[in-house]
């Protein structure tokens, strides 16, 4: 509104004191939101770097070595008065049982920030923190002190890192190649089985399956004699630990993920840290409950639910769109449509997950297990959730989305562009695969880039089509058909959920919510940021973003 | 530009095969047949829309409409084994299987027969004395244990098994019976006129027997457990019941073995307390009505009696408080189920559900459900009347035995007789509770279990959640809508649009996780705090807009329009900061320094850490932005013309806003509130995260709520495909859609409206 961009300064003091509440709405609103982002950024970020190792002693004689997380006031039961408490991570969950301790100012007698402590990550049991006292290969002593231990440590820790990797280079690739192949023969079995009557062929046929699979047996054990071995060697080499408490732990090398001394590290050595960490969250796989470890599977699973989406949500919503747009009589049916699929925007998305539960799996699943799986039967193989029917669940829920944006495109192409592509000859299919469509790819692509955001939020409908806490096995692989759409997978926004409020200790697992958060968080708004750019680049009206 | 070279392009490559008129007809063809066939697609793809949107009605349909399903009934078809014909049967059961059946008749023997393959029977015989007859049999629930009463004053017990195979394509049984020795509970003279059993907690066995002297015998043998734990066993305890001042007809031991409750011809009921056997104490008496007793049992978790009389009526009653909560508990009657025109004869209860059914003297069989008191089916069976009854154990089945011995059998088919209208929509009065509520508790780690579906909670939670989101998120989104499109330059305005729709893009398992562990554990200290701010903030912006009016009036300075919102942000920002860090003082002032305990102790509401405060305030960020949108759009599509002609005649913005744009854009703002309405109420993981999930009806804001939508996703991973949970899930689902499906429509149907009068402006 141009006329009121001029300054107000009017003697009229009616409606002054409004304006500023208005004003102040739409304050609390960035505030919001600004808030929302900031709070998520500064706490995903800051949980990968290192913080330093506070050395707190007592008045009653313990001492607990920690970080501190936070600090607030508290009212003991005893008293009126505020107090002040710090919430100290002291981690040793295999001493301490609890991550975390209120430590009340009152009660501390000193503290210092000792830079012999170190910080364990550890396979199990999460972090250790306390002061190395010896190191030992095969139970004999090879390094006394915190000096002495610290100097052998990286050589030792390489060693046992390279064994590691042999490890679980057998595990990933040997083992699982031969019991998949040892499942492959055994279903092989099971179908001659039950094929009647017994012939001489099939008689032959199984000698031979039962001959590879004695062969198979014996490779397997050979690969378990040969982890054995590398196990025993990796396992010889382990580090004597004292927590602040005064308990000793011997932790062997092999259990180590990293260690470091955080009170001694400078800038450089704080960096490297922080974005090693921040790496190994992003490829690796999760530990302990999803509380530790990395978000990769998760990653891997919403990328590719929203890659199979796409791909169903994309031909679907644009054809609906032409429909709508271009062959169908605009009239009251049309009307009703259009209204149809803007409802479909504002129907819940359990509903979807519902529906997605009925359809996907039970109706059309079931009938695929019948058809093509009824060997495995009662275990369900299609007739279960998967990732397939999670997508094509969410496809059915962006649609809307896509049809809506797509038809917009559609009707801003100027009608004299078509009335020019008609007159010249063209059918109605030339005009609109070599006139209309190129001039409304953008709009389509931004209807795809929304529908995809929030794809990639939306949780509540895969609860209830296929998202699992963990995934034992990732839906591509090496083994035919390499694509396996049938099987359950993981999801940042379900990950949230689950680490957050199913996990066994939900604080231990805060900093891993805060920073699957943040990393969802920016996919979704870099995909809306991109949507809206785009819109903006184009100069399109757009009037769907109550979808 | 691009269209206009892909003509070109196409024209030129028309112009060059036009010299061909053989090319030229089958290019023609193919360009016809490519047409058609887009044309046959893209109609395709709007048939998918259509296709969707009634598929997804035809499923729901599908899978809901079970649920009101009526039951099926087959034929009648006769299982007599041919050796005991005319023989005086005492007690029939049934496998689950529905192909064996076991028969006890008077003389002592017990029957099992396989009416599957005809031949198959076995027989064995209790071991009676020369001319003693069996009286009166009493079978448990499970309809395994049997005890019986004898001529001769004796009682023994038994349990079967049907030990069945499947073996070679057909099943076959091995059946066996376990048998105690008989024990002499009354001198041999007399009889034993009517017997009754329970199991106690210990696995125990407490039989009541009736004599013909107006007594009642009470006999205790003790479970298991107890040899498994001491050596010796215990000796067997009896008691008795004399002098009873009417003619007592039916028996029932109940409620763990502890109640025995003893039915009179004159239509009133008695219960002992006969936990000791030795003192049996009477501590209930009622006149149920003046038709004599003829039905006393237990349903399915011995709590509820259900009690039938002469005259043909049936009620189901327990013991529960006054309707206050208070009081002693007492037998209440609690359902009153339809009744038959004759007396009840017989009778047996389901093993999976609280329904029943039973016969009458007049041939006619009622099936129906204890709960929501629905009568499954009901019809007249047979020209005798119903001597006994039983229903199969998956409920698949009834056998009924008439009073010519003649033994029956009638498939039925009900597979959710605890759904109903009345058990989603209506009070109901369930086990043990003091009054008829609406409860949901869909599931309970027992066997015997009474499931509560009523949705009228969850229909509350939802409008509860949907009503605090809206309480906090429509004055702010309206309120930010008007500021934005009327009173803040278009360069602001591009910043702050963009801002807030980023809003709309926030997964809602973030902002749920945030008002879930971060803000509802953060805020429990600083409630009165949080409040203050609520109140005092607006105050405050109030109060620093007059004072900045005189500063600028003194600095003879103007801003931009707009920019008022971001002088308000170290305003707004400080006011919180100080009331929050303050809200101790204010507690202490005005709660007496624990507005916790003062909330209980002065309103008598608790406080939840998850509740519906925080609900409200996070659900704003799935809120504001749908209404802000939508509502921005409707404001500024208010013609100029209209704003422009107001300030041209002296008015001031604020009222050019408030009397001339705000009346013509309010359809738009209205079907922009639907708009978020519609979100509110399908919101799913913030309720799940941010509330307790608890399915209570209160409208305190401190306490939690569950919606259909949460509901739904945290049941759904739990409920059997096609059971009744699953069912009244999918049924929760339809609720949503329609809820939502009408909002939005009349939203839609608004919103269209509104464009059509103002028409596109940008």
């Amino acid at each position: 509104m141009e006329n009121m961009n001029k300054p107000i300064k009017q003697k009229q003091s009616s409606g002054q004191v409004w304006i500023w509440l208005t004003a102040l709405s739409t304050t609390i609103g960035l505030l919001m939101i600004t808030g929302l982002l900031g709070l998520i950024f500064i706490n995903g970020f800051s949980i990968f770097w290192p913080a330093k190792l506070q050395l707190f002693e007592m008045k009653d004689g313990s001492r607990f070595l920690g970080e501190v997380w936070e600090e607030n006031e508290f009212k003991p039961e005893t008293s009126t008065e505020y107090e002040k408490r710090l919430r100290v991570r002291i981690a040793n969950r295999d001493i301490y049982s609890l991550d975390f301790k209120w430590l009340e100012e009152e009660s501390i007698a000193a503290v210092s920030v000792p830079d012999s402590a170190i910080l364990l990550e550890r396979i199990s049991w999460g972090q250790f923190y306390g002061f190395a006292q010896n190191l030992t290969v095969n139970n004999v002593t090879k390094a006394v002190g915190e000096a002495a231990v610290m100097r052998l440590l990286p050589e030792y820790q390489a060693k046992v890192d390279a064994l590691l990797a042999q490890i679980r280079q057998i595990e990933k690739v040997e083992i699982e190649d031969i019991s998949y192949k040892t499942n492959a023969v055994q279903q092989q079995l099971k179908q001659l089985e039950r094929k009647k009557p017994p012939t001489m062929a099939g008689e032959k046929e199984r000698n031979e399956l039962n001959s590879q699979l004695q062969e198979l047996q014996a490779l397997f054990s050979k690969s378990e004699k040969r982890l054995g071995e590398l196990r025993m060697r990796a396992g010889a080499y382990a580090l004597t630990l004292r927590a602040a408490s005064g308990e000793d732990r011997i932790i062997p090398l092999a259990k180590i993920i990293r260690s470091f001394q955080p009170n001694k590290m400078n800038w450089a050595q704080k960096t490297a840290l922080y974005l090693a960490r921040l790496w190994e969250f992003l490829s690796d796989d999760p530990r302990e409950a999803n509380m530790e470890g990395g978000v990769l599977p998760a990653i891997f699973g919403t990328v590719m639910m929203v890659f199979i989406m796409s791909l169903a949500v994309v031909p679907l919503g644009v054809l609906a769109a032409i429909y709508l747009q271009e062959y169908a009589k605009q009239g009251l049916f049309v009307k009703f449509l259009r209204i149809a699929v803007n409802n479909l925007a504002g129907v819940p998305s359990i509903v979807y997950g519902i529906f997605g539960l009925g359809f996907f799996v039970y109706v059309i699943g079931g009938s695929i297990d019948q058809l093509f799986f009824a060997d495995s039967l009662p275990n369900p193989t299609f007739g279960t959730g998967g990732i397939l029917w999670a997508s094509l669940t969410l496809a059915l829920l962006t649609v809307p989305v896509v049809i809506v944006t797509a038809e917009e495109g559609l009707a801003a192409v100027p009608s004299s562009v078509r009335e020019g592509s008609v007159a010249l000859g063209a059918t109605k299919f030339e005009t609109l695969w070599r006139v209309i469509l190129p001039s409304a790819s953008p709009s389509i692509f931004t209807g795809l880039i929304l529908a995809i955001a929030r794809a990639a939020g939306e949780v509540a409908p895969l609860m209830v089509t296929g998202v699992v806490k963990l995934a034992p096995s990732l839906p591509i692989d090496g083994y035919f058909p390499y694509i396996h759409l049938e099987r359950k997978f993981m999801h940042l926004g379900f990950h949230i959920y689950d680490v957050g409020f199913q996990s066994p200790n939900v604080e231990a697992a805060l900093p891993m919510v805060y920073a699957t958060t943040l990393l969802l968080i920016v996919i979704v708004v870099a995909l809306n940021l991109a949507a809206v750019f785009l819109r903006k680049h184009l100069q399109r009206r757009f009037a769907v973003t109550h979808l | 530009m691009t269209q206009f070279n892909a003509a070109s392009t196409v024209r030129a490559a028309q112009k060059d095969r036009l010299n061909d008129p053989l090319l030229n007809a089958r290019m023609w063809r193919k360009r016809n047949f490519l047409n058609h066939l887009a044309k046959r697609v893209v109609q395709g793809g709007g048939a998918m829309i259509i296709a969707s949107v009634l598929g997804l009605m035809l499923l729901f349909a599908v899978v809901i409409w079970p649920l009101w399903q009526k039951t099926s009934v087959g034929s009648t078809e006769k299982v007599q084994p041919p050796a005991l014909d005319g023989k005086n049967i005492l007690a029939v059961s049934a496998d689950e299987y529905e192909q064996a059946m076991h028969l006890l008749t008077a003389d002592g023997m017990i029957t099992f027969y396989n009416f599957a393959v005809d031949t198959q029977f076995t027989t064995v015989s209790l071991p009676l004395e020369e001319g003693e007859e069996l009286t009166s049999a009493w079978r448990s629930t499970d309809a395994e244990t049997f005890a019986v009463g004898t001529s001769f004053g004796r009682i023994l017990q038994y349990s079967i098994s049907f030990n069945s195979r499947f073996l070679a394509g057909r099943r076959d049984y091995a059946p066996d019976a376990e048998i105690s020795d008989p024990v002499q509970l009354i001198p041999a003279a007399e009889k034993i006129i009517e017997i009754a059993g329970a199991f106690d907690s210990d696995g125990g066995l407490v039989i009541a027997a009736l004599t013909g002297k107006k007594q009642i015998v009470l006999y205790r043998k003790a479970g298991m457990e107890d040899d498994f734990f001491d050596e010796e066993e215990t000796a067997p305890q009896t008691g008795k019941i004399e002098n009873l001042s009417e003619k007592p007809v039916k028996i029932a031991i109940g409620e763990g073995g502890s109640g025995l409750f003893v039915g009179f011809e004159n239509g009133s009921i008695e219960k002992y307390e006969i936990d000791d056997l030795d003192n049996p104490v009477r501590s209930e008496k009622i006149q149920v009505s003046t038709a004599a007793i003829t039905l006393l049992s237990f349903m399915l978790g011995d709590r509820s009696l259900v009690i039938g009389n002469q005259a043909g009526e049936i009620s189901v009653w327990f013991e529960s408080f006054n309707h206050d909560g208070t009081g002693p508990r007492q037998l209440r009657r609690a359902h009153t189920m339809t009744a038959h025109a004759q007396a009840i004869s017989s009778f047996s209860v389901s093993q999976r559900n609280r329904s029943f059914v039973a016969g009458s003297a007049d041939g006619v069989l009622s099936f129906q459900h204890a709960t929501n008191e629905r009568l499954l089916w009901m019809d007249t069976i047979s020209d005798h009347k119903l001597k006994l009854l039983t229903m199969t154990p998956k409920n698949t089945a009834i056998i009924f035995v008439d009073a010519e011995n003649a033994i029956y059998k009638i498939a039925i088919d009900s597979p959710h007789p605890e759904a109903s209208l009345k058990a989603f929509f209506s009070k109901i009065w369930y086990e043990g509770y003091a009054k008829p509520e609406y409860v949901w508790q869909s599931s309970s780690g027992s066997d015997d279990f009474e499931p509560k579906l009523s949705l009228i909670p969850l229909i509350f939670g939802t409008i509860k959640g949907t009503f605090y989101a809206l309480v906090f998120a429509l004055p702010i989104a309206v309120l930010a809508a008007i500021y934005v499109s009327q009173f803040m330059h278009w360069s602001v305005k591009s910043v702050v649009k963009p801002a807030m729709e980023i809003m709309a893009a926030l997964p809602s398992v973030v902002v749920g996780f945030i008002g879930g562990l971060w803000l509802a554990p953060r805020m429990q200290p600083v409630v009165p705090g949080v409040i203050a701010v609520i109140i005092f903030v607006p105050t405050v912006a109030i109060l620093f807009s007059l004072l900045w009016r005189k500063l600028m009036k003194l600095r003879n300075h103007n801003l931009i329009s707009g920019s008022e919102t971001f002088i308000l942000i170290p305003v707004v920002l400080i006011t919180a900061y100080l009331y929050i860090s303050g809200s101790g003082v204010i507690e202490s002032r005005l709660f007496g320094g624990d507005y916790e305990l003062w909330l209980k102790s002065s309103l008598q509401i608790s406080y939840d850490q998850r509740n519906a405060f925080v609900v409200g305030l996070v659900m704003g960020f799935a809120v504001i932005p749908i209404i802000f949108t939508i509502a921005e759009d409707a404001l500024s599509n208010v013609p100029r013309r209209l704003s422009a002609a107001s300030l041209a005649l002296g008015a001031t913005p604020w009222q050019t806003a408030r009397h001339i744009v705000l009346p013509s854009a309010s359809p738009g703002i209205f079907s922009a509130a639907m708009f978020g309405l519609g979100r509110a109420v399908g919101e799913t993981m913030i309720v799940l995260m941010a509330t307790g999930n608890t399915p209570v009806m209160d409208w305190n804001i401190f306490n939690g709520f569950r919606t259909l939508s949460a509901n739904i996703a945290v049941e759904i991973p739990e409920a059997p495909m096609g059971g009744t949970l699953f069912r009244t899930l999918f049924f929760a689902a339809l609720l949503l859609f329609g809820m939502t499906f009408i909002v939005n429509t009349g939203a839609e149907l608004v919103r269209q409206s509104v464009q059509k009068k103002y028409g596109k402006h940008e």
